[in-house]
């Protein structure tokens, strides 16, 4: 590498950030693919909806918006999305991060898990849903094996409700989850718990103060990855959860394709980003904080 | 780690090779006016065995007849619409040309007349339509290619255990010992609004939705390939489902199910409702109206629906096609009622309240 | 014996050094164990009744199947070979634009400083929409640009690739932006300080210590791709079809067992290809271990 000077050792300075250039591509990309279309989709919720698909660009309203925040079944669609992301990316986490803990800590079944993890997430999801339709039939196998056992008298319901859904959400969430994790905590030395162990810590101290910490910004980024899904989804939940099931995802495919009202659709959007928004800043404010960051780089 | 730099420096290349071909195939957009005779023709149908069934009936003859492919955009009528509404906003050639519609969705494609009325293309064609009973839904667009209606399915052997009798009126399906472990379609499926229409007792739309509001479903069904599923796996003893389908599980096992049409609340007597029909309609704006036309004869042709109702249940417009499936099958003569034993739903009158039964619904039932 | 000596030991072999634990296992281990147990059983439940579904010979797909029979297999639309082929290339596009726009992305996210949050959000962002927003935004804004220049975007594949790529990024940078941050700063400092330029220290210095998290990253967008039902409902054409949208109509219109004897050969040929690339990759590699 060329020099001016003829020490060959630079003068280590810090410059302002080099790598700020880095996020260009994906500004632009960002930008003209993302930022666009959105905007214009959101102009719709203002305006007048004149019948399927016809927008009156000339009538501006608030009334999309303001009946999401006036009308108490919208308030209860808008609570019942909230649950529904909390519920998925607690259990979410709750499974994936013993999964992705055993994972890098296997050494010889390692491949073998990574394997199982990958190949069950390319199960189209579509047959994933029928596949728990199956399992969590009233005359299916859960159900059976549970009354044969005596548990139960009745068969549960445990599908076409907010349980089917949860379960079928964190099922399509969660390889991805445990595929970001795993390397999160394979970035936590081994010798770290050793450490502990050797201090004298027993070894729910170990995971408790030791591991958990350190892979705390990988939990945050694959809760807010969970939640995201969580939102975003609507075949699943569509699916498996029933009518009583209504969350905004699956509002926003009604109004965009059947009833086919776009300014609704668009409002409705509109919140759902907005709570996704709050969501992930207070998340990444938690896991981001300066004393997690430092501990970390250590 | 050359590699990777130069993985970076392929990947960028052959994107922007992507592009620039894109380009280049753009420029020959044909424009409008001119006629294409070289297809391929577009069409949207429902997928699986409905697209199947036109693939080896109607398709096959249309290409051996001009030469021409044809292609599908599978999906309900409402998500080809979908495509049609987004398109048509902005001005552009639309994404079929023909589509396979049923009520609801030919009544709002035509209330934005985006459909091509029967008028300019009868002169296309020989005879087009001359089978089929004109009295259309929507006056001067496509008539009926196929009726449908609701029939209640049942699991024969559960209901002897439970002690119920053969269903005969829509009220049998409030039977307290079915609780839990029937389905019934969403209001957003074809089946959703004749079913409020059938247990509405002819008090209006708003007190059906009442009445199914107190029914302890297992499911709400927004396909019924899912019904079936349930229905097969015994999650569910019995199901207000399109007639296709019902006869379809007869089929798969007489001993297992049953199907009937059954009796209408305050309706004489009469049975059904005879629910609707599926249509085919040509897309505004298409560049291929010849091509479109000629589809059209094909498809409604007597022999194409005989076939295609053996294939998929459907039961067809046309009488001399009725005729013909009989024929070929004695069972279909039980399933087919007199139409005039039986109750049409409105739906001139219902189309313009789909937004708000739909709101209703969902409160009620949420 | 000292936990030093085996360690040392064991990296002259070229394996990473193991848990050393005591050969007691605590409550604690076990419950671990059985937690991530029961997860994996959870992840392989469904796929497994699918596959035994799909010998069932009834026209439903029942469980348990009253028979056994390979007639589904035999009588596969050809179309589903189409609409496979067609998803594999594109998720393929998608990964290699996603992770060159997505990596060096998060890179520069890491060691933004303050603000990071924010930019992060706004990176996200794609994620956070529903999809079937994205998928009627996107065929609009298509119909625009078809309106304006003349190229056709829906229907076609850069279309798609495009739609998808706008969702991927997000989940490469949520994979590799994690494993960023922890990068220790004072290694490529030091490389800088020996004369390195930026580009250089990026490419022999980071990416290597970032290749478990690229992987994974380079797996999600691959997945989100190929997996997509909402975006692409919106976007395919008559003669561009993905297989889970194929799956999606028909099974809207029909459950045959015939979706589940596509979904296993997929799924078999998952497994195969998954099996290659982990010998050749190697786990460790995929693991991220660092050198």
């Amino acid at each position: 590498m060329s020099s001016t000077r003829d020490t060959g050792i630079r003068a280590p300075r810090k410059p302002r950030n080099p790598f700020r250039v880095y996020l260009v591509p994906l500004f632009i990309l960002q930008f003209a693919t993302f930022l666009v279309p959105l905007v214009l989709f959101f102009r719709t919720a203002f305006f007048k909806n004149e019948g399927p698909g016809l927008v009156d660009y000339g009538h501006a309203t608030l009334e999309y918006l303001g009946l999401i925040f006036v009308d108490p079944y919208f308030q209860q669609v808008v609570l019942d999305t909230i649950i529904f992301g909390l519920l998925v990316t607690v259990f979410t986490l709750l499974l994936g991060f013993p999964i992705a803990y055993c994972i890098a800590r296997a050494g010889r079944f390692k491949e073998s898990l990574l394997v199982i993890v990958i190949v069950t997430s390319f199960t189209s999801v579509i047959i994933k849903v029928l596949g728990w339709k199956i399992l969590l039939g009233a005359s299916g196998p859960i159900n059976s094996i549970l009354q044969v056992l005596g548990l139960v008298d009745e068969p549960l319901r445990l599908v076409n409700n907010l349980f089917g859904a949860v379960v079928g959400t964190v099922h399509a969430v969660l390889p991805l989850i445990v595929l970001l994790l795993v390397p999160v905590v394979e970035r936590v030395p081994v010798q770290l718990e050793e450490a502990a162990a050797g201090l004298g810590a027993r070894r729910l101290t170990t995971y408790w103060r030791v591991v958990l910490p350190a892979s705390r910004i990988g939990l945050v980024s694959g809760g807010l990855v969970a939640f995201a899904y969580a939102m975003g989804s609507f075949t699943t939940p569509a699916l498996l959860g029933g009518k009583t099931t209504l969350i905004l995802p699956i509002l926003i495919r009604q109004e965009a394709m059947t009833t086919v009202n776009y300014p609704m659709s668009a409002a409705l959007s509109i919140t759902l980003v907005v709570i996704v928004a709050i969501v992930t800043v207070i998340g990444l404010s938690v896991g981001n904080s300066r004393r997690a960051r430092v501990r970390e780089s250590k | 780690m050359a590699k990777r730099r130069s993985l970076a420096f392929v990947t960028l290349a052959a994107s922007a090779a992507l592009l620039l071909s894109a380009c280049a195939s753009g420029g020959d957009s044909s424009d409008s006016g001119s006629q294409d005779t070289e297809g391929p023709l577009r069409v949207g149908a429902y997928g699986s065995t409905w697209t199947e069934a036109v693939k080896a009936t109607a398709a096959k003859a249309f290409t051996e007849e001009t030469g021409v492919e044809v292609e599908y955009v599978e999906g309900n009528p409402s998500d080809v619409a979908a495509q049609i509404y987004a398109t048509s906003a902005q001005g552009a050639e639309p994404p079929v040309d023909v589509l396979t519609t049923d009520d609801p969705t030919q009544t709002q494609l035509a209330q934005r007349e985006l459909l091509v009325p029967v008028s300019e293309y009868a002169d296309k064609v020989e005879g087009l339509f001359e089978n089929v009973p004109t009295e259309a839904n929507n006056e001067g667009y496509a008539p009926p290619v196929c009726d449908w209606y609701i029939t209640l399915t049942y699991n024969k052997p559960k209901f002897a255990e439970l002690g119920l009798p053969e269903p005969t009126s829509w009220d049998d399906l409030f039977a307290s010992e079915l609780a839990g472990r029937v389905a019934i379609p969403d209001i957003t499926t074809a089946m959703g609004l004749p079913f409020i229409f059938a247990v509405s007792d002819g008090e209006g739309m708003s007190a059906g939705i009442d009445k199914i509001a107190t029914l302890d479903t297992y499911s709400v069904y927004t396909s019924s390939g899912d019904m079936q599923s349930d229905m097969a796996n015994g999650n569910i003893w019995a199901a207000a489902t399109v007639d296709g389908r019902g006869w379809g599980m007869v089929d798969s096992d007489p001993e297992q199910f049953g199907a009937i049409i059954p009796e209408v609340a305050g309706a004489d007597g009469k049975i059904g409702p005879r629910a609707g029909s599926c249509y085919y309609d040509i897309v505004k704006d298409t560049p291929r109206l010849d091509l479109a036309a000629k589809f059209m004869s094909h498809i409604y042709a007597d022999e194409t629906q005989a076939e295609f109702a053996a294939q998929t249940g459907y039961i067809p417009s046309s009488p001399s096609a009725i005729d013909l499936l009989i024929s070929k099958d004695g069972k279909w003569a039980d399933r087919i009622p007199e139409i005039d034993t039986t109750v049409p739903v409105n739906w001139q009158e219902v189309v313009p309240n789909i937004a708000d039964l739909t709101d209703e619904f969902n409160r009620k039932l949420g | 014996m000292s936990d030093l000596d085996t360690r040392t030991l064991m990296s002259v072999n070229g394996r990473a050094p193991r848990a050393r634990r005591s050969t007691k296992l605590s409550f604690s281990d076990i419950a671990i164990r059985v937690v991530a147990g029961i997860g994996i059983v959870f992840l392989l439940l469904p796929t497994v009744i699918s596959i035994i579904v799909s010998f069932g010979p009834g026209q439903f797909p029942v469980f348990p199947p009253q028979g056994w029979t390979l007639k589904w297999f035999t009588s596969i639309d050809p179309g589903y070979g189409d609409a496979a082929l067609t998803s594999v290339i594109l998720a393929a596009w998608t990964a290699a634009i996603s992770i060159t726009v997505g990596v060096p992305a998060s890179f520069g996210l890491a060691r933004w400083g303050r603000g990071a949050n924010v930019l992060q959000t706004l990176a996200r962002a794609p994620m956070q929409v529903p999809y079937v927003v994205i998928g009627v935004m996107m065929l609009q804004f298509f119909v625009l640009i078809t309106k304006t220049t003349g190229v056709p975007f829906v229907g076609t594949m850069q279309g798609l690739v495009i739609a998808h790529c706008v969702v991927a990024v997000p989940y490469v940078i949520g994979a590799v932006y994690p494993t960023a941050c922890l990068l220790n700063t004072s290694l490529d400092d030091a490389a800088y300080g020996l004369g390195a330029s930026r580009l250089y220290t990026f490419f022999r210095v980071v990416l290597p210590s970032l290749k478990g998290s690229i992987v994974a990253g380079t797996v999600f967008a691959f997945l989100v791709s190929f997996d997509d039902v909402p975006i692409t409902l919106f976007l395919v054409g008559s003669n561009v079809q993905t297989l889970p949208v194929k799956l999606f109509a028909d099974t809207e219109f029909s459950f045959t067992p015939e979706l589940f004897a596509v979904s296993t050969l997929a799924t078999v040929v998952t497994c195969v290809l998954v099996l290659i690339l982990t010998k050749r990759v190697g786990t460790q590699r995929m693991s991220g271990a660092s050198s």
